[in-house]
């Protein structure tokens, strides 16, 4: 059995009055990929933004539970929050570089950290664009605008900026939903690539998709855990009749 | 350009009767835009032609504009140029842009980034916007009073009391106008910051946050750059209203006559406590006061097509770098 790297007990989310998330309980295994799927509104995103905790400067958030990462619980008093987000990066469902050239954005979470140094700034930028496999397609063209790229491209440059500041948790909310099926193709690739190194956490709503690239999947109803397991186990054999109609496409 | 203007043929007499009624009012705005441009630009512009039409009309047309922006006024403003009171307005907005900037935009990125949003923000809010509706001539007595009098004496009382009873910043001046022109524009700034903060993408931020920014360093790098845009506009409309009031500056330092310029060679340079002279109150002393009545007239039309001159050449400049931001965010002002 793999070494645990997240361990989510007891966690329960509320905004203002809404029940997000009930009582959830998870394993995290390293250097896998973990799917999360659910209906939306069941609250994958959102547990997905308690483990950097993105959720803490939202209104009315009462977060109550653990969550520990390499057997610390992030949520303790004074914990550098800064530095967890470091830890764990995020790709968004809409790509989101800023407004800056390819090069800017990849260094930008190394420029925060006080990186100043500019042959390391630009090994690392060639290392990370390497790493989410854009490289080759925009080494020319480093100090163009970043928002010129194609969709599939600012998703991998979004990916690359993740990975410049060396976390060991990725996680991707709906990372392929925005984007063609070449793209989708690329960024599943890419993720079966990057699993050797990161620990990586997949929320998605293409069963197709799930059914690829992870180890282990986990679904949500409600703001519960339904059913978790290896992968190939909840898709060929769900124990749940609420999973097999969410996979089969019978949810309603 | 009219062939914009004309909608597709209603189908119904009521549609028809709406469209000519409309359309007739937008008439009415723009013939008396056109007679407005119009009456200043040609009266304006003849007060330059020369009445001796030898060659070189050309040449002394434009000699007279020259003269006309450079020189003082002679002859109790009644002949001669405008130029001090074309130099007192530009630095008196520019110098209110200089307090109205960091000051609004600030007040707006607490209110909407750092304040919880509650019953109290809501009131403090619709007391700013409302703060745009108060009459100028309020923010004038205002100004006179807590800057002039109370913040200027004070000044005076503890750096300069060697000159008392003389006052040096204790009486109307420069830097009571600029700062009285910012209070009068501060909500102007702070809404359209506002806007521009709102319209950042929640998507953007949480980008920023998730590799580990602080929100400070969210705010620096990423949602301040990117709402440059919008507080240019908030300024760009400051700008326009500060070079058109003439009313609340009277109490707090402009002056029909002033015998230096607020910059000149001598230390400090910048002078903030001589009086200055403004475009607007000269062009209502010469419309309103001068003895001789219509034979000042004709500086009237030059002066206000001055007037209106800088303000679209202020309003240009800004307008210009808000383009070259927006470009540069070409993706992100689309979206907008």
């Amino acid at each position: 059995m793999t070494p645990l790297k997240i361990e989510i007990e007891n966690l329960s989310l509320k905004f203002a009055d809404r029940q997000v998330l009930n009582q959830i309980n998870l394993n995290i295994p390293a250097n896998q990929v973990t799917a999360f799927i659910g209906a939306s509104g069941c609250g994958k995103s959102t547990l997905l933004k308690c483990i950097n905790r993105l959720n803490d400067l939202k209104p009315q958030c009462n977060i109550e539970g653990a969550i520990r990462i390499d057997h610390e619980d992030i949520y303790q008093k004074n914990y550098d929050v800064t530095e967890l987000r470091r830890k764990v990066g995020m790709v968004f469902q809409v790509p989101n570089p800023f407004p800056t050239s390819i090069y800017e954005n990849v260094v930008f979470g190394l420029k925060l950290l006080g990186v100043r140094k500019r042959h390391h700034l630009h090994e690392a930028a060639e290392k990370s664009l390497r790493q989410a496999a854009l490289w080759d397609e925009v080494k020319d063209q480093l100090n163009q605008n970043a928002l010129q790229l194609s969709g599939g491209q600012q998703q991998r440059l979004v990916i690359a900026r993740a990975l410049a500041v060396e976390p060991n948790i990725l996680m991707l909310d709906e990372p392929a939903s925005a984007l063609d099926p070449i793209s989708t193709l690329k960024i599943e690739e890419l993720i079966t690539e990057l699993k050797q190194t990161y620990t990586i956490l997949l929320v998605t709503h293409n069963m197709h998709q799930a059914a690829r690239v992870s180890d282990f999947t986990a679904f949500l109803d409600q703001g519960r855990i339904m059913e978790t397991g290896h992968t190939r186990d909840i898709f060929t054999n769900p124990r749940h009749k609420a999973t097999e109609d969410y996979i089969t496409g019978r949810y309603a | 350009m009219l062939k914009n203007l004309v909608v597709k043929k209603p189908q119904t007499t009521q549609d028809q009767r709406w469209l000519w009624l409309s359309g007739s009012m937008l008439l009415i705005c723009l013939l008396l835009v056109a007679a407005l441009l119009f009456l200043i630009g040609v009266k304006g512009l003849s007060y330059f032609w020369p009445s001796d039409h030898t060659e070189g009309v050309w040449k002394s047309f434009f000699q007279n504009i020259g003269f006309f922006l450079t020189q003082a006024p002679m002859d109790h403003n009644q002949s001669g140029g405008i130029f001090p009171a074309l130099f007192g307005t530009v630095t008196m907005v520019l110098l209110m842009t200089l307090f109205v900037t960091p000051i609004g935009v600030l007040s707006a990125v607490y209110l909407s980034e750092f304040a919880t949003q509650n019953s109290f923000t809501r009131l403090l809010r619709i007391a700013i916007y409302n703060l745009a509706g108060v009459p100028s001539i309020v923010f004038g007595v205002f100004g006179l009073i807590f800057f002039v009098y109370i913040l200027g004496g004070s000044i005076d009382q503890l750096f300069f009391s060697d000159n008392l009873p003389t006052p040096t910043y204790g009486t109307p001046g420069l830097i009571w106008v600029s700062l009285t022109l910012a209070l009068l524009t501060l909500p102007v700034v702070i809404v359209a910051t506002e806007e521009g903060l709102s319209r950042i993408p929640e998507n953007y931020r949480s980008g920023c946050l998730a590799l580990g920014a602080t929100q400070s360093e969210m705010l620096w790098k990423v949602v301040l750059p990117l709402t440059t845009p919008a507080m240019l506009t908030g300024v760009i409309l400051a700008i326009a209203r500060a070079a058109g009031e003439v009313a609340p500056l009277m109490l707090v330092g402009v002056v029909r006559s002033a015998p230096e310029l607020p910059i000149d060679s001598t230390f400090p340079f910048l002078h903030l406590d001589r009086n200055v002279m403004h475009l607007g109150y000269h062009i209502f002393d010469l419309g309103m006061q001068s003895p001789v009545g219509s034979d000042v007239m004709p500086i009237v039309f030059a002066a206000s097509l001055v007037l209106i001159t800088l303000v679209l050449m202020l309003n240009l400049t800004a307008i210009i770098i808000r383009q070259g931001l927006r470009r540069r965010f070409h993706q992100y002002s689309q979206q907008q």
